[in-house]
């Protein structure tokens, strides 16, 4: 990472903030840490941020405006009560709303379950799906687990990763993209129109056990990751959980 | 009133709504309109991250409109009401801890890059009014 830039993007740095941690900015203070004319600056802002945090730790809601909040709540469920309530055509509404409440607590609460760190960056390379033309990729008619060398020649990408099973899977095309600039090797394959790609893990704040994957599904795309140490492989198509679970367990 | 986010959120968006408004009235009365407000509408976003967003979105617009009512307040707040508006809201955004550093920047319309420069920019104006105000500089600590 360029001086200039671990200049701007140390700055959204906060210590001691939980999540506050994002991959370019964690790159931008080690760059800074160990740049001479970064350091001081790095130093300063951060004695400026302890102080500062302090002090805004101190604040705390008043109970009194809790309270407040409170009997609004309290006030407007006095109004009406019971079976009135039920009664009222905004009653069924609330009654209607509650039950699709209810099962979309259920999806939230699945989605949480089922959630991973680094998510949220991999879903935006499935989104790469619909933004990539074939004019983008390069045309390269190969098996899956030749191109390690082309990446590299082409490139200088030295993260390209399949499991086992997905090797031999013939290609249509391949290019690498940077997204947050970070590198991302995306390869086409013409096999039920399965797009793979290859990653390193802490670049996208991916953090899964090893060869363990995770399968999410990401409008008409579904999508399985997986980590090997620091290099990550992730598999989509236009389809179903499970098709993706049947085209996984044919893999191992 | 039954608001979908834990008391240790609605304190740190409490402290974000006090750096905006810059006094202790304002603030409070900006925070009760925002809930009041963004109750109903708070059940349409799927996690808890677009929950805290979309609050920092109307706590921001009240703020805007807010009106100081000069009271004694604490020294951060005053120094953050000599910020300029969106210095003030990028800064307050970081240290009230509500969002990571990335989807802060998405609430705020910015990029990483332009929220950097936007924070450089608004430390070394708090820095300037911290000192104004009479708290001590940083040197002796560096």
């Amino acid at each position: 990472m360029k001086s200039e830039e671990a200049g701007i993007l140390m700055r959204c740095h906060c210590p001691g903030l939980p999540g506050t941690e994002d991959p370019r900015i964690s790159k931008a203070v080690k760059a800074a840490e160990k740049d001479p004319a970064l350091q001081g600056e790095l130093a300063r802002q951060r004695a400026l941020d302890e102080r500062q945090l302090n002090a805004v730790e101190q604040v705390m809601l008043p109970p009194a405006l809790l309270a407040k909040l409170d009997a609004a709540h309290t006030e407007g469920a006095r109004k009406m009560s019971g079976k009135a309530v039920l009664l009222q055509p905004v009653g069924v509404a609330i009654l209607i709303g509650a039950a699709t409440l209810l099962g979309w607590g259920g999806v939230s609460l699945w989605n949480h379950e089922h959630s991973f760190p680094g998510e949220d960056n991999v879903m935006r390379m499935v989104d790469e799906n619909d933004e990539t033309t074939a004019m983008e990729m390069e045309p390269k008619k190969e098996t899956a687990g030749a191109l390690n060398d082309w990446f590299f020649d082409k490139y200088g990408f030295e993260d390209y990763f399949l499991p086992a099973g997905f090797e031999n899977y013939q290609t249509a095309g391949a290019r690498l993209f940077k997204q947050d600039d970070e590198p991302v090797a995306q390869v086409a394959i013409p096999d039920h129109d399965m797009v793979f790609f290859s990653f390193k893990a802490e670049d996208f704040g991916l953090n899964l056990p090893n060869d363990e994957w995770r399968i999410f599904k990401d409008g008409p795309w579904i999508a399985a990751v997986q980590q090997h140490d620091d290099e990550s492989f992730m598999v989509t198509f236009r389809g179903s959980r499970q098709e993706m679970e049947d085209l996984l367990k044919a893999k191992k | 009133m039954d608001l979908p986010i834990s008391t240790e959120d609605l304190t740190r968006l409490y402290r974000f709504t006090l750096l905006l408004t810059g006094d202790d009235v304002a603030a409070q009365q900006v925070f009760y309109d925002a809930c009041v407000e963004g109750a109903g509408r708070l059940g349409s976003y799927r996690n808890e991250d677009g929950r805290l967003a979309f609050m920092m979105g109307i706590l921001r617009q009240k703020a805007r409109t807010a009106t100081g009512t000069g009271c004694e307040t604490r020294v951060i707040a005053r120094a953050f009401a000599t910020l300029p508006e969106e210095e003030r809201a990028v800064l307050a955004g970081l240290y009230s801890g509500l969002l990571p550093a990335r989807l802060l920047a998405e609430a705020m319309k910015l990029s990483l890059e332009q929220m950097g420069r936007t924070l450089k920019s608004a430390r070394e104006r708090l820095e300037r009014a911290c000192m104004e105000l009479g708290e001590p500089s940083l040197e002796p600590s560096l």
